[in-house]
């Protein structure tokens, strides 16, 4: 097991991470003119990065709650095999449980999952802590931040673009399934053309589609 | 947006993430009978990155290229970085300051 303090180092790199990517959030929140004290809320109580970054966006343009519950679940679809690896790190406890399994960020993730690096589940569980103080940190900062900026300054909501061009480009590399690269191009083209007031969810409900009706190139058969 | 609105988009936020993340724990044997799904979870991600790029640059409101030509330019700088450096924060503080210097025309941009 690790100290509270063996904890930090083990953190250092999220950390360096988080707290800037936090405050690109606060600055966001508060640049769209959104009420202040619900960017820590959100921090605290959704904490999933790219989500965030989103429902300023959809926030601030009065999206519907059907839209937004839908870009929950395609942001972070990719969470939903996450656990399968860290089964071994689950807590015992009634609050540490919940607690672990709501804090399983990509970065959590990627920490806990690397062989060798957190051994125990309480360690893990003060690993998802840390990290998630960092992000709330992250997020108050920016909103000091946000003050101070000039009037008029335009671009600033370009940091979601980046960030799904960085998640997008680590996808690529760690698959290299260019079939899906295709495909995502083709629906977003699709749906731009056709159905551009609802793009996300169009393109999206074709990503699914077509993928769960993509013939398996292995024997083995399919078990629906 | 009201302070019911605001609890309300908080909630299904937090409810959807949550669900997405204590999935594999409760359903373990479900996943694992599953090839399609297994498939699904492999290959989804890749797609949907791809897609939510397009969708953050607002490709769906473009009439014409020149549109997004400040985007364009961003995002392969991103890209770029990304490729060679694999550091996210270098990546997109970059990016951002490509993309607000074209916005804002600074430096002539």
């Amino acid at each position: 097991m690790t100290s509270w303090r063996g904890v930090l180092p083990l953190t250092l790199p999220v950390m360096m991470g988080y707290l800037p990517l936090g405050a690109v959030f606060g600055v966001l929140w508060i640049d769209a003119g959104l009420s202040w004290y619900w960017a820590p809320l959100m921090s605290i109580v959704v904490y999933a990065g790219a989500l965030q970054y989103l429902a300023v966006g959809m926030l601030s343009a009065g999206i519907g709650w059907l839209d937004l519950a839908v870009a929950s679940l395609l942001v972070n679809f990719r969470h939903l095999f996450y656990g399968l690896s860290l089964y071994h790190l689950l807590p015992k406890g009634v609050l540490g449980r919940p607690y672990f399994i709501f804090g399983i960020t990509d970065e959590t993730y990627s920490l806990l999952s690397a062989p060798g690096q957190v051994n125990d589940s309480k360690t893990a569980l003060q690993v998802v802590l840390f990290n998630q103080a960092y992000w709330v940190l992250g997020t108050l900062a920016g909103m000091v931040l946000a003050r101070g900026l000039p009037p008029g300054l335009q671009g600033l909501d370009f940091a979601l673009t980046a960030l799904f061009t960085v998640l997008a480009v680590e996808q690529i590399r760690a698959r290299r399934d260019w079939g899906a690269v295709l495909l995502g191009l083709v629906a977003a083209a699709v749906a731009g053309i056709w159905v551009s007031d609802y793009f996300l969810l169009a393109a999206s409900m074709m990503l699914v589609l077509v993928l769960l009706a993509w013939p398996q190139s292995q024997a083995e058969p399919a078990h629906d | 947006m009201t302070e019911l609105d605001y609890l309300l988009a908080a909630l299904i936020m937090a409810a959807v993430t949550f669900g997405l993340r204590a999935f594999p724990f409760v359903a373990r044997g479900f996943i694992a009978h599953h090839r399609r799904i297994q498939i699904l979870g492999r290959r989804l991600p890749v797609a949907m990155m791809v897609l939510l790029t397009l969708y953050a640059m607002g490709v769906h409101n473009w009439t014409t290229p020149a549109d997004g030509q400040a985007q364009i330019v961003a995002v392969m700088v991103v890209a770029v970085l990304q490729l060679w450096r694999r550091q996210a924060l270098l990546s997109i503080l970059s990016g951002t300051l490509v993309y607000m210097a074209q916005m804002n025309g600074w430096f002539g941009l």
